[in-house]
């Protein structure tokens, strides 16, 4: 599904250099459920951002479902990313002049989904977050939990075969935290090939292997 | 796709109420000065463009050259009422001629109740309006002032001596009020006389160099015709008529115009020593922005103030534009989320320029509107000043129309293009993550913006400072202008003139274009008023 081989990436300013990837290898099935650990600024978002296609590698190559992008322009980036992938951010990121179903739909948008097939779609999508009542409601009307269910339903509506998940739970209390493990567990039941940043090492049980990062490296890898 | 764009669009714009209202305002404001001035110049641009086959009429004008080489040529809008028949005789080119005068003192004109004393008043040749065919209301204009004792009225001089649209038939008193010199050749020249309305014509534009609402016959024996006719024993100069000659379709112009300047140096009245008078043909239609003479029936436009009212006009849109693409790109931080999950989402960079593009597109379809609304509500206002009658029918007039639709569009693009450039370069990964680089909101250019503006906004302050000067007002106040071109009203203000000419010195004018308050004083010589050089 993904194979990062050799990645590496450096962020440059005018006087400083730093390394995020330090030589990343890292091999993700189909239908596996990754967590990826440790400490802030080691590189695990970079990691996320480089495998969801919205940054690149500055050197290394990354095979996505069998073809080498690593080297792709930005079009050809967006084209692949299109229904490909799925995103939960930890701080939701939904777009407060749209209502719950426009959000959902944004993620349809750009995959040339039919009007009535969109409608449908969401439709699905809410009841599986179980917020279908709340379809008209703006994100300010919703609490932290109920928006991360819609940024869950916005990331599975297009049934993306990878969700990538960046501190899903990082915002929320115990419970809202655990429905939404619940919900992606559930995804990953239905095939979809997850990889989740995650400080929580309870949420991070749920993941059938758990990488550990230091400094921009794989330091330590554990099955379930 | 369109609909959530557009929810997204909307709901951002009701969101931040204050500073859409600040935005859209501020274009609003900057688009309804420049369509005003847009339709003004148009407006100077057009004049006597307002008939059929206007391109074949022409003003016969005149210089006055002087032996003396130091002294500056003269223009002259007249002619002598005798010239009309020699040319007509003469030039098998011409169709139709007719000439016009207009009384030295406003004639005094009474129906029942109602009497005035008529500035605008003109009397013509029964021919004039074949020279200039108008739209009848009422009876055949072109045909009405054969008889002798005719009147032609405008609409609006119809409704202000009678009351109603469509007097034909009715009699309307008229008193030439020619004064003491014309009471010596015949009383009729100071009684009341009755004439017959021929005809009601549609007002005439405020864009026409003839301003007339009473159209009298030529052939009343009270006319300024018989009265010249009567005098002809006093020389060429002591009358003036305007001239006004209409071409056979396709005759050749340049070719009339050399055998007309053979015809002024050997067939036109003798006149004394010291100068020589040229004859020219002056089409209508460019008569309003030709260089300036002498008695004009109205006066001339000024084409060096057109360019300085349109440089104005796009320094006002350029303005308002800096200010709609310097709020724009501040609030355009606010979208970057939403710039971030649709690119996540798979947005290409081009659909989001598009989204942002419409967007700004959308927002300057609200200014333009408001625009519009705007100048239709101030336009009798400005024309109240301008004593104009410029008109604003967008809908009726494609050319208006597709105007406004294109600068919409236009600027839409061009004042969007900055904002949605830099939402669209937003890199997802930052602004999803909340680390969006400081500077790519552009500070930078916001700031150059805000300067420009400032400096346009400077400019056109000392520009309007400058020109509002009391001289500047005297002279350029087209209503003022008028007013003092009138003979009866040159005559008052002889006295006055060099001391108008003097800072200090000022007229302010009414509502009507009259003479409210003059500052200065009258220069006096042995109790009698002096005539003096200054403007007026």
């Amino acid at each position: 599904m993904l194979k990062l081989e050799h990645v590496s990436k450096v962020y440059r300013t005018t006087d400083v250099e730093t390394a995020a990837l330090d030589d990343v290898s890292l091999e993700v099935k189909p239908g596996e459920f990754l967590a990826v650990m440790g400490p802030s600024g080691c590189g695990k978002s970079t990691l996320l951002n480089i495998l969801g296609l919205i940054d690149s590698p500055t050197s290394g190559s990354y095979w996505f479902r069998g073809e080498d992008i690593a080297r792709c322009s930005e079009e050809e980036l967006t084209l692949r990313r299109r229904a490909g992938i799925g995103f939960v951010f930890q701080s939701f990121n939904l777009i407060d002049d749209l209502n719950v179903t426009e959000n959902v739909e944004v993620a349809l948008l750009y995959v040339g989904v039919p009007r009535a097939e969109r409608r449908e779609r969401i439709a699905a999508a809410l009841e599986r977050v179980d917020l279908a009542h709340r379809a008209r409601h703006m994100p300010k009307q919703l609490s932290g939990g109920q928006q991360q269910r819609v940024a869950v339903a916005r990331a599975l509506v297009a049934n993306p075969k990878l969700i990538l998940a960046d501190e899903p739970t990082g915002n929320l209390d115990t419970a809202n935290g655990e429905a939404v493990m619940e919900m992606l567990t559930r995804i990953m039941n239905g095939g979809t090939t997850i990889v989740m940043v995650t400080h929580s090492e309870e949420h991070a049980k749920r993941a059938h292997r758990v990488v550990n990062m230091l400094d921009g490296r794989l330091v330590d890898t554990t099955e379930a | 796709m369109i609909g959530n764009y557009f929810a997204a669009a909307l709901r951002n714009l009701l969101r931040n109420r204050v500073y859409t209202a600040i935005n859209l305002f501020g274009l609003s404001l900057g688009f309804a000065a420049a369509l005003l001035i847009a339709l003004y110049v148009r407006d100077e641009l057009s004049y006597d463009r307002f008939f059929p086959g206007y391109h074949d009429v022409y003003l016969l004008t005149e210089t006055k050259d002087y032996t003396n080489r130091s002294l500056p040529v003269e223009r002259w809008d007249f002619s002598s009422p005798d010239l009309a028949a020699k040319l007509s005789a003469q030039f098998p080119q011409i169709a139709t001629i007719a000439r016009v005068m207009t009384p030295d003192d406003p004639p005094h004109i009474r129906h029942d109740q109602v009497e005035a004393e008529e500035t605008d008043f003109l009397w013509v040749d029964p021919s004039f309006f074949r020279v200039m065919p108008l739209k009848s209301l009422a009876g055949d204009a072109q045909t009405a002032l054969t008889t002798p004792d005719s009147v032609v009225l405008t609409r609006t001089a119809a409704r202000k001596y009678f009351g109603k649209d469509l007097p034909l038939g009715e009699l309307l008193e008229v008193n030439p009020a020619m004064g003491t010199d014309a009471a010596k050749v015949s009383t009729a020249f100071n009684t009341p006389h009755a004439m017959r309305v021929a005809a009601v014509i549609e007002d005439l534009p405020s864009n026409s160099y003839v301003k007339g609402e009473v159209f009298g016959s030529s052939l009343a024996a009270y006319s300024k015709f018989a009265l010249y006719d009567l005098t002809q024993d006093q020389g060429p100069f002591r009358m003036n008529a305007y001239t006004f000659i209409r071409l056979r379709p396709g005759a050749p112009v340049q070719e009339l115009r050399q055998e007309l300047s053979a015809f002024a140096s050997h067939d036109a009245p003798v006149y004394p020593p010291g100068f020589t008078v040229g004859m020219h043909l002056t089409p209508i239609s460019d008569l309003h922005l030709s260089p300036a003479a002498e008695s004009p029936i109205s006066p001339r436009g000024e084409r060096s103030h057109l360019v300085a009212l349109t440089a104005i006009g796009l320094l006002i849109i350029l303005s308002a534009s800096f200010n709609f693409v310097s709020l724009m790109t501040a609030r355009a931080a606010q979208r970057a989320i939403e710039t971030g999950v649709r690119k996540a989402s798979g947005a290409l960079r081009s659909q989001l320029i598009t989204q942002f593009l419409g967007e700004a597109i959308i927002y300057v379809a609200l200014a333009m509107a408001v625009a519009v609304a705007l100048s239709a509500v101030l336009l009798p206002r400005v024309n109240s000043v301008l004593k104009q009658r410029i008109a604003f029918n967008y809908l009726g007039d494609p050319v208006l129309l597709c105007s406004l639709l294109l600068i919409t569009v236009l600027l839409g693009l061009v004042a969007g293009a900055y904002p949605a450039f830099v939402l669209s370069a937003y890199r997802p990964a930052a602004v999803l993550k909340g680390t969006l680089a400081q500077g790519v909101s552009g500070g930078m250019v916001r700031r150059s913006l805000v300067t420009l503006q400032f400096a346009i906004m400077i400019g056109l302050g000392v520009t309007t400072v400058t020109n509002l000067a009391p001289d500047a007002v005297l002279s350029r106040q087209p209503a003022a202008s008028r007013w003092l071109q009138h003979p009866s009203h040159r005559r008052r203000l002889r006295p006055f003139r060099p001391s108008l000419s003097r800072p200090g010195g000022h007229a302010t004018w009414g509502r009507r274009g009259g003479l409210r308050q003059l500052r200065g004083t009258p220069q006096r010589r042995n109790d009698r008023f002096c005539t003096g050089s200054g403007r007026g």
